[in-house]
């Protein structure tokens, strides 16, 4: 039985604003388990960066205040480390990526600035050290002329190649945890399929597990091993991939997968949206929060949080949790085939 | 190279500033009323054309004009009119390191402390130390220099017996005034630092450099400082002009021998020379400054590129 190398339980994160408390994540639980690449999928505002940054204590407090849970890493829980703790883990043990490349790094240092302080901090490198460090990590990401351009400043590369960087940063102390938070929302597709490319290759070179965040579930494909598929805040569906894909369980996630175009069904069926808004965190319906939006809805669902319900155990193929009541109609839709459109 | 070239084309820039400013105050000065030779004791006819023509005042307007430009052009400011014996340019020989000096203690003062306050006001956000640093600059900045300069008078002078109450030649006496000079400038870049920090604070690579496992000390020294500085080094080029305009009023106070009370006494007496003297070592002074501040940018911000 292989251990998990990262538990979350029950985590609960708020904010608190001057027009209430913004209720950013409820409730969620999940497990990372050594090399897998876990995706955590959900439309903005549903809470899957603020929980992942409540792993590495970067959300900013106040406003923010993690009310309860525990994230359990290397046998401690990391709410409960002091910063001065927590400063070991960060960056060495769990690295994080970020969505702008544009932003996420500073204008106003050069590249190698930027590249040897994290192994001069945690590897203990001296200056000479860490840059030969740094020329080899931007030759493993695959930029052309590492040595020359590692003086260079930000503005100078593309978008793709400062991800590449951002990469190389992160995987500089071997980390055991890389946290990817929608790494290629901002580049064009090309770049994208490279950056996932280089993420896998990583992967499979250094063996670390990845948290790969996204609202792309073509991403979601062709990287992640098991999805989590967050909503208000709230985890509402769990499975591997594949099942995902094939027999989705949760309302919420039937509409994201029928939004998105597929190459295995006929060209000319209408892509679905998803009625209505997301719901407003700081006053969640009572009930099922995606219940608004649900064309399955009950007055049951408006009674009670559906609980999360599971089938199959955690390790076997088809190990599925979802958090709704009328889950079995719901894979019924999602096995029939989406409306055709006429030919012209 | 790049840096050179920008550094001829801000001289050539700066040589037609300074004849348009000298231009300008030669027309101005000869245009208001009154003339340097006006004063309380009623000049008779003989004196007075002896005098005119001393100081070639009884040429025609365009003669004054050309050869005044051409003796400044040679760093030649002239006789003062009124300081009898002494040349512009040894009244300027000697008034002027003491304001400088003056002015760089005020303003490192006012950087030291300002920064500092700024910075910590930024990080400790609604804290105590945030709150009385504010409070202590809109003071700094509201309180004029004169008043401030009393206050400090009667607390250190007389009360605790610190300081001398003025002169100047010994590092105890350009204490005072340094400081009072600095407060209000002081005042003004704790306010832009705090202002500029905050803003660098709420950008995603600051949480790139904490994500790395860096300290607070370390991200703000390292990643932040450098942003956070830009509004208060723009703010640095007109901060001179003003510590300088700023410093005459101390100067009286203070008894300094600087440049401050030469400039108003010139104007008000129509020393010709001596104001043009003063009025252009400031013009060059304030374009050098500016032109240190275009210059700094581009070292502070690498995407800042010279022109």
């Amino acid at each position: 039985m292989v251990q998990p190398i990262l538990q979350v339980k029950n985590l609960e994160v708020e904010f608190v604003t001057d027009d209430g408390i913004v209720r950013a994540v409820n409730d969620i639980s999940f497990d990372l388990y050594p090399g897998e690449t876990l995706g955590i999928v959900g439309e903005s505002g549903s809470g899957k960066s603020v929980a992942n940054l409540t792993i590495l204590g970067l959300i900013p407090q106040p406003p923010g205040h993690v009310k309860g849970g525990e994230v359990l890493f290397a046998e401690q829980d990391l709410l409960k480390l002091s910063q001065r703790q927590f400063r070991t883990i960060r960056g060495k043990r769990i690295a994080m990526i970020f969505q702008d490349p544009m932003t996420a790094l500073n204008p106003f240092l050069t590249i190698q600035d930027q590249l040897i302080e994290v192994s001069m901090l945690h590897l203990g490198h001296t200056r000479a050290a860490a840059i030969q460090h740094a020329v080899e990590l931007l030759e493993l990401v695959g930029i052309p002329a590492a040595a020359s351009r590692i003086t260079e400043y930000p503005h100078q590369f593309s978008g793709g190649m400062r991800q590449r960087v951002m990469i190389a940063m992160a995987l500089s102390c071997e980390p055991d945890i890389l946290i990817a938070d929608e790494p290629t929302t901002a580049l064009d597709v090309t770049i994208q399929a490279q950056i996932l490319d280089l993420l896998k290759a990583m992967q499979d070179k250094r063996g670390m597990a990845i948290i790969f965040i996204t609202h792309d579930l073509g991403v979601v494909a062709s990287i992640c091993d098991r999805v989590l598929v967050m909503y208000g805040g709230r985890k509402v569906e769990q499975t591997d991939t594949k099942t995902l894909f094939a027999a989705a369980r949760h309302p919420y996630t039937l509409g994201l997968l029928h939004s998105a175009p597929r190459w295995d069904q006929p060209q000319l069926t209408r892509l679905q949206s998803i009625e209505g808004q997301p719901p407003d965190m700081m006053n969640l319906p009572a009930g099922c929060a995606f219940a608004p939006r649900c064309q399955w809805k009950t007055d049951e669902c408006l009674a009670a949080v559906p609980e999360l319900v599971s089938i199959g155990s955690e390790f076997s193929e088809g190990s599925h949790v979802f958090a709704c009541i009328h889950a079995d109609q719901i894979q019924q839709a999602g096995s029939t085939s989406r409306e055709e459109l006429p030919h012209a | 190279m790049q840096v050179l070239v920008f550094l001829l084309k801000r001289l050539g820039w700066m040589l037609i500033t300074v004849w348009v400013v000298f231009t300008l105050s030669f027309f101005l000065m000869r245009a208001i009323p009154g003339g340097p030779l006006n004063g309380e004791r009623v000049l008779s006819e003989s004196v007075r054309a002896q005098l005119e023509q001393r100081y070639n005042l009884d040429d025609p307007l365009y003669v004054q004009y050309t050869t005044h430009l051409w003796n400044t052009m040679c760093f030649d400011f002239g006789p003062s009119y009124k300081l009898q014996d002494f040349t512009v340019n040894e009244v300027l020989a000697q008034g002027f390191p003491v304001s400088a000096a003056l002015g760089i203690l005020g303003m490192t003062f006012a950087l030291l402390l300002g920064m500092t306050a700024g910075v910590v006001s930024a990080v400790r956000r609604t804290s105590i130390y945030d709150f009385s640093f504010m409070l202590l600059a809109t003071l700094g900045i509201a309180i004029p220099s004169f008043v401030l300069a009393s206050m400090a008078i009667v607390l250190f002078v007389f009360y605790f017996q610190i300081f001398p109450a003025a002169g100047w030649g010994e590092l105890k006496q350009i204490v005072l005034p340094a400081m009072c000079l600095g407060a209000p400038f002081a005042g003004y870049i704790a306010r832009l630092t705090r202002t500029g920090m905050l803003e660098v604070l709420s950008n995603d690579y600051i949480r790139t450099a904490y994500a790395k496992g860096l300290s607070t000390r370390t991200v703000i020294l390292r990643h932040a400082l450098r942003g956070s500085i830009l509004p208060v080094v723009s703010y640095l080029g007109p901060a001179c002009a003003g510590i300088l305009t700023g410093s005459l009023v101390l100067e009286k106070i203070f008894a300094i021998p600087g440049m401050g009370s030469h400039f108003i006494e010139a104007a008000l007496q129509r020393d010709f020379t001596l104001g043009m003297g003063a009025l252009l070592t400031y013009t060059v002074l304030l374009y050098v400054m500016n032109t240190l501040v275009d210059l700094s940018y581009s070292f502070i911000d690498p995407r800042v590129v010279l022109e």
